[in-house]
């Protein structure tokens, strides 16, 4: 509803220079929404493994995103220059995909699950167990929120347009947050000291209220037919992960939420106004930063946009582009919104970078992962295979960069590879994931 | 979902038409074959020990030979076609699922003629019907002792949980917070689907608790407000309106002209949106948002005469600069106003106007309408709108779009050039609104205040009558006892009798008995009691909880009469809460929930917009609801002679005389090429894939939903049609579909599915009727550019010219329609998946149909009455 006010400049940053733009609504001299004014901190207080994951969708333009070569050393493809001064932080992938994805717009859903959606006789969809998740079950215990879901469509979606990245034990969706306002008070906005008894109040009676079903549906567990039964036993075991998060909720209330002011935050960022993004890109980032350096979560992850959706940083209508049908034109704009993406990603990975943690940076305890669940191929195509996929920081954690690791589409490590390495990365103990055929080691091997 | 294009299947066992035919054209017989054979018998006939001795002799006499005939030349042995081997993946344990699944495959490919091929011996069709009874028996046989047809205790869904809330607590609780609920069988209320995570336990939690405050008030009635904003008291955000009780919100009506005390707004505003904001309600609550407003409606002539006045202008201009070019300015101003005259866009709709609440900076479309009242005679609209305390906000938008291949036109942005116009004059708030109080909720709950005198007296009553109603069963005190407790608790520990009942009514809130419908196994037999039946009644017709009437004809064991429970269902479905069912049923049985998620690009496809699409899905409903209430027939779900439309639909769809926003019946000629649920937008936008149609889509769809057959599932990673084939200039989606069939592993099932699709040709992306495919500038069709064919042969070999005939052969299969209408509706009546012990209750429905005129509320009472949905 707040107006924003966009400049050409701004706009044309993010497009590329060779648009021309039509004049745009929101370009009226409201007032000045700039470029945010956000600065990193100097040092991070706690030193902790952590890992981002980072969502685009439509695929990309894959033809200016491919290097030409591959190993150490290979040439940055014309998308890739964009992260040229970070070179050293990052490596990138190709070649894979997980062997079970249709392609389509269900990439999101099945981006970190590797899950196949109909693997279920008699259910339209099934999901799994999402690579972040099982990060956040080994150290959530240690922060006030265990993950966070970011998207720019708030909530869950629906099945094969999933809006969040995140499906927990159950395979059940994690509704996602894309409100910059509401993220900040979850995260940073004190509870009121006369909240603090009545909740604590509130805590004492849920547990009597759970306590209280337990019992009722131990005693119906007697009365039924086996599928109930089982049916029975899903509920019980809600119940009592439910009660072990309202003592964990308990722990917590004595701790202050961290301070932070929200003065050069753009709060009011709105994802879906096509003028915001750029901004509305940079807070959401910013929060991460935030969410990570006062350890609230050291799991989040976050879709730029929900898939057969999103635009680029002018307003381009980022799926149309998608199906470019290896239309030069259609091809450079989607290269434009590439850049642009990188370009946010760069500045997150520079903040990172920037703050001292332990004896390196943070960057060197976060481990990002970057990528989209399509190819748009040459044609235009929606593709499940040869996926555009980066990961970037953790050198702390044992992942080294600066290399193109190649595979062959037909033939290549299932993409859950990938994030069993960077879940073991993180320092969970953990042997197997999804359909990983082991981890990815070339990861954490030197290049060269 | 978007599934790539053409779709090749896994090789599903019978779906496999053999190659081996061209082995047999040179090999007559074989030795090994013979001894393959004869291990085939030794094999089926010594591995069956769950046949008793009766079926064996059936078996012997009749499946096997069969098999032997037919079956064993390509499905035997390591050489077996599609995964399918007699001796070895066809086991006999029909207690397990995974062969009951396999044997029932087996039907359906004999069922469907699909196996054996075309190119072999036609089994004689007795024999075929024998061997598939004889399947169906041990299936349906297996299954009624696993009681796997048994209905599962199923949560509630999302929707169901909101609209019990609401009979139970009298609350219109947001539940857009919870996580969408996974299909099954395409509906969202299948029980072994409908799983719960912990994390949506916590969430009911949190639920129960907001519900029972918003519920159940202590104290005073909070004052009410009652707040006007004359929109046109400012134009910037500095212009601020100070409030009786001191707050000063922003009131911007942008930089608007002011006519008539009205700000004018059209489509090429700068301020398109008149807002009000930062300000925040004392009370939460309901309120009701008043807007006084108008709108200007030009019509065809006077588009024109205003375009006009300005291509003559510009000519005079031209010609005074350049009088020897008068030729060309001439042919160019007949150009443009041309564009004027003949584009159907200019025939414009009523203005239309949206309202957005903004709720702590997150903005929401609260409603969108048409505005069709002149400045003289203004409207004031009534939305009502719930605010909770948080910063708030209202804006109303300019919400007709115009599309912006018009914009090109320069003088379109002049304010002289004819447009629907928004004219707004006020923006009201007043609330919260309670028509009584206590409000309805809260005497709904606590009829009789409790106090610490009448407490001990009350509170088992009270507790007791509330589990009742939320369990939708009588109850035993011993069930109530562990609520009273908490209530007791809560009680020791100091909390008021108000506070301790809220706790209370939250715990049963997220009891299983309440979040599930509970058909416990209990009394040994195998029909449900009256009040399972009320609940089965009552989420089938209202997606609700039982009503008071209901359960009293459940309390006094009435329900399983049937007249009386004709009577009850009649009566549901005259109730308005019926329109769930016609909208829960409808949505996920036509897929207008999809409508939407991959629009028609807006570059392509200009007529398309978010009026349009609102319409669609409603389009689908009404013309359900339609042959719902009038009792019509359910054929004309394929070919009637009507549509049921509103006015954007009508100016879409190129349909004369149907104005305002209401849908109704409009009849209809072939010439509209419209009628039915083939050629409703709905259908032909999200059978396409944003740019293109995709007539494998679209067949898969009548298939699936008309036909009621699976084509099964596409192989991964197939590729998608190539947006470009070299060597033609201009490619029709039916050419490219074409060559991408000619791979063998390709046609095989889409010889089956692509024929259908292929007869809708004539409706493009966006689903609008065209006669050629265009490849000009932005998709435009050109003359030149190739002529639609949607001619189309079906895999038996019958010859159709396009969609009109398409909606007849539709239409003579009645048989396999109504089959598949009747198993979807009773799927979603049960929630549960079907299986083959409810074919017989299938048929029957069927036939009772046919019966009753093909009526669709005879459906819906056949279904009711049939043994499926009253045994367990």
């Amino acid at each position: 509803m707040a107006k924003r006010v966009l400049s050409r400049r701004h706009v044309l940053r993010g497009a590329g220079v060779s648009l021309a733009l039509p004049l745009l609504n929101a370009m009226a001299p409201l007032s000045l929404a700039a470029d945010s004014q956000f600065k990193p901190w100097k040092e991070s207080t706690a030193s902790n493994p952590r890992a981002i994951f980072c969502y685009v969708p439509n695929g990309v333009n894959i033809l200016q995103w491919m290097p030409s070569n591959d190993g150490a050393g290979y040439e940055l493809s014309p998308t890739l220059k964009t992260l040229e001064p970070l070179r050293d932080e990052f490596s990138i992938l190709s070649g894979l995909g997980h062997p079970n994805s249709t392609g389509g717009h269900s990439g999101a859903d099945t981006w970190l699950t590797g899950a196949n959606l109909k693997a279920m006789p008699g259910k339209d969809y099934s999901n799994t167990m999402s690579a972040d998740q099982v990060i956040a079950e080994h150290h959530g215990r240690f922060t006030r929120f265990s993950s966070l879901q970011f998207s720019d469509s708030s909530g869950t979606g629906g099945a094969g347009h999933s809006h969040t990245l995140s499906f927990d034990r159950t395979g059940t969706p994690l509704p996602a947050e894309n409100s910059p306002n509401r993220i900040f008070s979850r995260l940073f906005v004190p509870d009121t000291a006369d909240d603090r008894k009545s909740t604590l109040r509130r805590y004492a009676e849920k547990r009597s209220i759970l306590d209280n079903v337990l019992a009722e549906a131990k005693k119906l567990e007697r009365n039924i037919g086996k599928e109930d039964q089982r049916k029975v036993e899903e509920y019980l075991s809600s119940v009592r992960q439910t009660e072990q998060r309202v003592e964990r909720l308990e722990e917590w209330i004595d701790r202050p939420k961290p301070k932070v002011e929200p003065g050069k935050l753009q709060l009011g960022m709105l994802p879906n106004n096509a003028h915001d993004r750029p901004m509305w890109l940079d807070v959401m980032l910013e929060l991460s930063y935030l969410a990570f350096i006062t350890d609230s979560t050291r799991v989040i992850t976050f879709e730029w946009s929900r898939e057969a959706g999103g635009y680029g940083g002018g307003g381009e209508n980022h799926h149309e582009l998608s199906h470019h049908g290896g239309d030069a034109g259609m091809l450079e704009k989607l290269a434009a919104i590439d850049r642009f993406h990188f370009s946010r990603l760069k500045r997150f990975m520079e903040f990172l970078k920037e703050t001292r943690e332990g004896q390196g940076s943070m960057l060197d305890q976060t481990a990002i992962v970057f990528g989209s669940g399509m190819n748009s191929g040459a044609g235009g195509d929606h593709s499940p295979k040869n996926l555009p996929l980066i990961v970037a920081g953790g050198r702390g954690l044992g992942l080294k960069h600066d290399k193109h690791l190649k595979f062959n589409e037909n033939q290549h490590p299932p993409l859950a590879n990938v994030l069993l390495q960077v879940i073991q990365s993180t320092g969970v103990e953990r042997e197997s994931f999804s359909d990983a055929t082991g981890t990815l080691s070339e990861l954490t091997r030197a290049a060269g | 979902m978007e599934a790539p294009d053409p779709i090749p299947y896994v090789p599903k066992i019978g779906q496999l038409r053999s190659i081996a035919s061209k082995r047999m054209d040179t090999i007559t017989f074989s030795p090994w074959i013979a001894l393959r054979v004869l291990s085939l018998f030794a094999f089926l006939a010594s591995v069956n020990p769950c046949l008793r001795a009766d079926e064996k002799g059936s078996y012997g006499d009749l499946v096997l030979p069969f098999f032997e005939r037919h079956c064993s030349e390509c499905h035997l042995g390591e050489k077996s076609e599609g995964n399918f081997r007699l001796d070895k993946s066809i086991p006999f344990d029909f207690k397990d699922a995974a062969v009951r699944r396999t044997w029932a495959e087996v039907v359906n490919v004999l069922n469907s003629h699909s196996m054996p091929p075309e190119e072999k011996p036609k089994p004689e069709t007795e024999k075929v019907a024998a061997v598939v009874d004889w399947i169906t028996e041990q299936i349906g046989q297996a299954e009624l002792q696993l009681r796997e047809n048994a209905v599962v205790m199923r949560r509630l869904n999302r929707n169901e949980y909101k609209n019990t809330i609401r009979d139970l607590v009298g609350i219109d609780f947001d539940i857009s917070g919870f996580p969408q609920d996974p299909p099954a069988n395409g509906f969202d209320n299948i029980g072994s689907a409908l799983s719960l995570s912990p994390m949506q336990l916590e969430l009911y939690l949190d639920a129960a608790r907001q519900i029972m405050d918003l519920a159940i008030v202590d104290g005073p009635k909070p004052e009410s407000i009652r707040w006007r904003f004359e929109i046109d008291s400012g134009d910037s955000d500095s212009n601020r309106v100070k409030l009786e009780d001191g707050q000063k919100p922003i009131v911007n009506g942008g930089k608007n002209p002011v006519e008539d005390g009205f700000k004018r707004v059209h489509h090429i505003s700068w301020d398109r949106d008149l807002n009000v904001r930062d300000f925040a309600m004392k009370h939460p609550g309901q309120y009701v948002v008043r807007i006084r407003a108008a709108g200007s409606r030009p019509n065809r002539e006077q588009v024109v005469a205003s375009a006009k006045s300005f291509l003559d202008k510009r000519f005079e201009e031209q010609m005074a600069k350049n009088p020897k070019g008068e030729r060309w300015h001439r042919s160019s101003r007949d150009n443009d106003l041309n564009h004027f005259e003949t584009d159907r866009r200019y025939d414009y709709g009523p203005v239309r106007m949206k309202l957005i609440q903004s709720l702590g900076g997150q903005p929401k479309p609260i409603a969108e309408m048409d505005v069709p009242y002149s400045k003289d005679s203004p409207h004031v609209f009534e939305v009502p709108v719930s605010f909770t305390t948080q910063r708030a906000g209202l804006s109303v938008e300019y919400a007709y779009s115009i599309p912006r291949a018009l914009e090109n036109f320069w003088f379109q942005t002049n304010d002289r050039f004819e447009r629907p116009e928004l004219f707004v004059d006020w923006i009201e708030i007043e609330g919260p609104n309670y028509p009584k109080w206590p409000p309805a909720s809260h005497t709904m709950l606590l009829p009789e205040a409790i106090t610490d005198e009448n407490e001990a007296k009350l509170i088992e009553s009270t507790i007791g009558r509330f589990v009742r109603r939320a369990f939708r069963r009588p109850v035993t005190r011993e069930e109530a006892a562990p609520y009273v407790a908490i209530y007791r608790k809560a009680r020791e520990q100091g909390l008021s009798t108000i506070e301790a009942t809220k706790s209370a009514f939250a715990a049963v809130l997220i009891s299983p008995h309440f979040l599930y419908l509970v058909e416990d196994v209990g009394n040994g037999e195998d029909s449900i009691t009256h009040h399972q039946l009320a609940n089965r009644l009552s989420y089938f017709l209202w997606s609700s909880m039982p009503d008071q009437e209901l359960l009293k004809a459940a309390d006094a064991g009435k329900l399983k009469d049937a007249n009386q429970l004709l009577d009850q269902t009649k009566r549901m479905l005259d109730d308005p809460k019926s329109e769930q069912f016609v909208q829960n049923f409808a949505d996920q049985w036509l897929g207008l929930r999809d409508v939407g998620a991959n629009p028609p690009a807006m570059e392509l496809y200009p007529h398309y917009d978010r009026h349009l699409e609102v319409s669609m899905v409603e389009e689908g409903r009404a013309l359900f609801r339609t042959i719902l209430r009038d009792g019509r027939n359910v054929l004309d779900f394929i070919d009637p002679d009507y549509v049921v439309i509103n006015e954007r639909l009508a100016r879409f769809y190129g349909i004369e005389g149907v104005r305002g926003d209401t849908f109704r019946v409009v009849p209809i000629t072939p010439a509209s090429h419209r009628g039915g649920i083939l050629n409703q937008t709905a259908m032909l936008t999200t059978t396409s894939n944003g740019t293109r149609t995709s007539p494998v889509k679209r067949g898969t769809w009548i298939l699936k939903n008309v036909l009621g057959m699976d084509p099964g599932l596409p192989v991964a990673n197939a590729g998608d049609i190539a947006p470009k084939v070299p060597g033609i200039d201009k490619a029709t989606v039916r050419q490219r579909l074409e060559i991408h069939r000619t791979l063998p592993q390709c046609a095989r099932c889409h010889n089956k599915i692509d024929p259908l699709g292929l007869a809708l040709e004539n409706y493009n992306a966006s689903g609008e009727y065209r006669e050629q495919e265009g490849f000009g500038y932005q998709g435009r069709i050109e003359r030149n550019d190739p002529r639609i064919d949607p001619s189309s042969k079906l895999p038996d070999g019958t010859l159709i010219s396009g969609p009109a005939e398409l909606k007849k052969v539709l239409r003579a299969q009645e048989d396999a329609f109504l089959k598949c209408l009747s198993e979807k509706m009773l799927t979603y009546a049960l929630g549960r998946e079907l299986t083959l012990a409810d074919q017989p209750v299938v048929r029957k429905i069927v036939k009772e149909v046919k019966d009753r005129e093909y009526r669709l509320d005879a459906l819906v009472q056949a279904i009711v009455q049939s043994e499926s949905f009253q045994k367990q």
